[in-house]
């Protein structure tokens, strides 16, 4: 009975194959709202950023003190949240990795100083919330709407339609502006960027601004449609990180195509494989990427000479 | 460069003052003498299993508290919710603290990490939340006053067939404890005529449970029993299971236990959790008390462990030998129901059915 229903091709096998690309997209545009400001960082900057996944859970906890506790209004907290997020990656660029690089730190101890961040945050955010699981509660949970055998709710429809509006307006950011054309050259060639006269501190100070600001609509869409636990942040920038590697770490649309990919390739390889294998087909495709195509789908190699 | 500096010592200060803010109830720190008793708690005081851990060190803490032996010396240690932290932290107990005792850790397989060295060394380890049947073999030392999963598999099977179930599906946490128990469930259910129509697990803290409960979904199963051990992973599967739409009526491990999930609302109701029997009511008065809040799953059981290791000392042992050996003697009624260790360590323990209802836990009467 069990067997038939996998292997016939009748309605239900399909409305299952839906769903799971469903649960794909949904999974992979969360994935996407952290590695596109993880990778933003990465490709103007060339260190790790780790504790970009503290600016995510640093933002959800955010939205959890200004409207489920204070009581906020539920808009201007999502603003407030952004703005602060922002501000909160700024900070961590000008107080610590500046100094560092002024004081010639190489990239790996970039890379400890930001699991060191990552750390310290998550423990104060326990200290300060508590270890126990936290919800924002705006919205009720219910069951969603199933149109065409497919069930989704309607915050992640949502999240899907606010992921897709970020990318536009960033890619255009990165394609139309001039700030944006400085941010490519950066990471394309930063010593040839500082050459023809772009501050690269300049460029780094927006990088961690808009990345950040990324991180705090992650932030408060996974505070809304998962929950809060304060070291959640851990687990998104493994996922994150993997995203960006597959499609491209040094290049911001190549990461949010890498994350939905890995996000589709989770959820339709344990249709076939048990369930258990989730984390190890994620961590399979990221060895094999790192090892064959280390630039990723879409990414590119440091230093080409574009256009 | 100087701000830098400045930023880097305030931080300093902030960590110092917030560890300090925390640290009073965690030691009850005496002069350490040659005659002094150290005694363990270890568990996951941050991380997934953080809820639990907390409120397992604070029954534990409560025990060492009350008794307030001169002779003895509380240490802790965080274990983070991990195995190798387990080990790890076993370790600095034995070769830099001394200790002869030690209450944790919660989570089986950590448990099971811990449990060589503490067997080795002479050191006995009460898990107060480890239900793993691996447990019972892990050596004379170790001990735990939870009853193990043979029994809650058993109960919950022959619960959910007398309930006249018959398609039951599974979802488990993918570690010793998920898979243990799970597979005592499908034996059980199996035998007492009923039928598995979906087995899927997911890896402990994560909290995308989509598409396995899109394939439960697909199976059409009438009751779902969900064996979780992480209140992040549970809050996130519940909610899920709401809006995933499954119509099945949904049961649970003790490990469901956890006042997050109570946030979930209307969509929680009606959730069925198979648990180990209620804490006593001098206890839960006693807890309240001391931490203003009900005590949460496994205070009880490290509140007891504790007081299993307080009256061996005040018996007269001293080293972990004879704790052990007084250990095995010793029967008493414990916060959560009578302790007396068989040969393998084990209580006998029995269990109760709890309900959501109305946005709180309600035992079912039998």
């Amino acid at each position: 009975m069990k067997n038939e229903i996998k292997t016939s091709l009748g309605g239900k096998t399909i409305a299952l194959l839906a769903q799971s690309i469903i649960n794909g997209l949904i999974t992979g545009s969360i994935y996407a709202l952290v590695a596109s400001g993880y990778s933003l960082i990465y490709s103007t900057n060339n260190f790790m950023h780790f504790a970009h996944g503290i600016s995510v859970v640093a933002a959800g906890y955010m939205v959890y003190w200004l409207f489920s506790l204070v009581g906020i209004p539920f808009y201007v907290t999502c603003i407030i949240t952004v703005i602060l997020s922002a501000i909160f990656g700024l900070a961590m660029y000008r107080l610590i990795y500046l100094p560092l690089q002024k004081k010639g730190a190489s990239n790996v101890i970039l890379l400890i100083a930001s699991i060191g961040i990552l750390t310290f945050f998550q423990n104060v955010i326990q200290i300060a919330f508590g270890s126990g699981v936290k919800l924002v509660g705006y919205i009720e949970v219910s069951k969603g709407i199933t149109f065409a055998g497919v069930t989704m709710t309607l915050l992640q429809i949502v999240i899907l339609i606010i992921s897709l509006i970020i990318f536009i307006l960033l890619y255009q950011f990165m394609q139309k502006t001039k700030t944006g054309r400085n941010m490519r050259a950066v990471s394309n060639n930063s010593e040839l960027a500082s050459i023809v006269g772009i501050n690269h501190i300049r460029i780094s100070d927006i990088s961690f601004l808009i990345g950040s600001a990324l991180a705090g609509v992650a932030g408060i869409l996974v505070a809304l449609e998962q929950n809060l636990s304060p070291f959640m942040g851990t687990n998104l920038m493994i996922k994150g990180f993997t995203g960006a590697v597959i499609g491209g770490i040094n290049y911001v649309p190549g990461s949010i195509v890498g994350s939905f990919l890995l996000g589709m390739a989770e959820n339709l390889g344990i249709l076939v494989l048990p369930s258990g294998y989730k984390d190890a087909i994620a961590f399979s495709m990221l060895f094999l990427f790192l090892l064959f195509k280390p630039n990723g789908i879409l990414g590119k190699k440091e230093g080409r000479f574009d256009k | 460069m100087r701000t830098f500096k400045v930023v880097i010592v305030m931080l300093v200060i902030m960590g110092l003052l917030l560890t300090a803010g925390c640290a009073d109830t965690e030691e009850t720190t005496e002069d350490t003498e040659s005659d002094m008793i150290v005694v363990g708690i270890m568990g996951p005081y941050t991380g997934g299993a953080a809820e639990y851990g907390n409120a397992a060190k604070d029954g534990a803490m409560l025990a060492f508290n009350e008794a307030n032996l001169s002779n003895v010396e509380v240490v802790t240690e965080d274990t983070k919710s991990e195995t190798k932290e387990a080990a790890t932290a076993m370790n600095k107990m034995v070769s830099v603290d001394n200790v002869q005792a030690v209450v944790g850790d919660l989570i089986s397989a950590a448990t099971l990490a811990a449990a060589p060295i503490a067997e080795q060394n002479q050191v006995v380890l009460i898990s107060p939340a480890s239900t793993s049947t691996d447990v019972s073999t892990a050596g004379d030392y170790i001990f735990r006053t939870i009853p193990g999963d043979d029994g809650q598999g058993i109960f919950a099977a022959q619960t959910l067939s007398d309930a006249g179930y018959t398609k039951l599906a599974l979802l488990y946490t993918n570690d010793q404890y998920g898979n243990g128990l799970a597979t005592i469930i499908t034996d059980e259910f199996t035998e007492l005529g009923g039928e598995i129509v979906a087995d899927e697990t997911y890896e402990a803290g994560s909290s995308d449970m989509r598409t396995q409960l899109t394939k439960i979904k697909d199976a059409e199963p009438e009751a779902l029993f969900i064996v979780s051990n992480t209140p992040d992973s549970s809050v996130a599967l519940l909610r899920q299971v709401t809006e995933i739409g499954i119509d099945a009526d949904v049961y649970g491990s003790e490990g469901l236990k956890v006042a997050s999930i109570l946030e979930l609302g209307d969509s929680v109701e009606g959730v069925t959790i198979t648990s180990v029997s209620p804490e006593s009511e001098e206890f839960k008065q006693k807890y309240m008390e001391e931490y203003g809040v009900e005590p949460p799953a496994f205070a009880a059981q490290a509140y007891d462990g504790a007081t299993a290791i307080i009256m061996a000392i005040e018996g007269g042992a001293t080293t972990g030998e004879e704790i052990k050996d007084a250990l095995y003697e010793m029967e008493f009624d414990g916060a959560s129901g009578h302790i007396k260790f068989d040969e393998n360590g084990d209580v006998a323990g029995g269990y109760v059915l709890v309900e959501v209802q109305d946005g709180a836990f309600v035992t079912l009467e039998e």
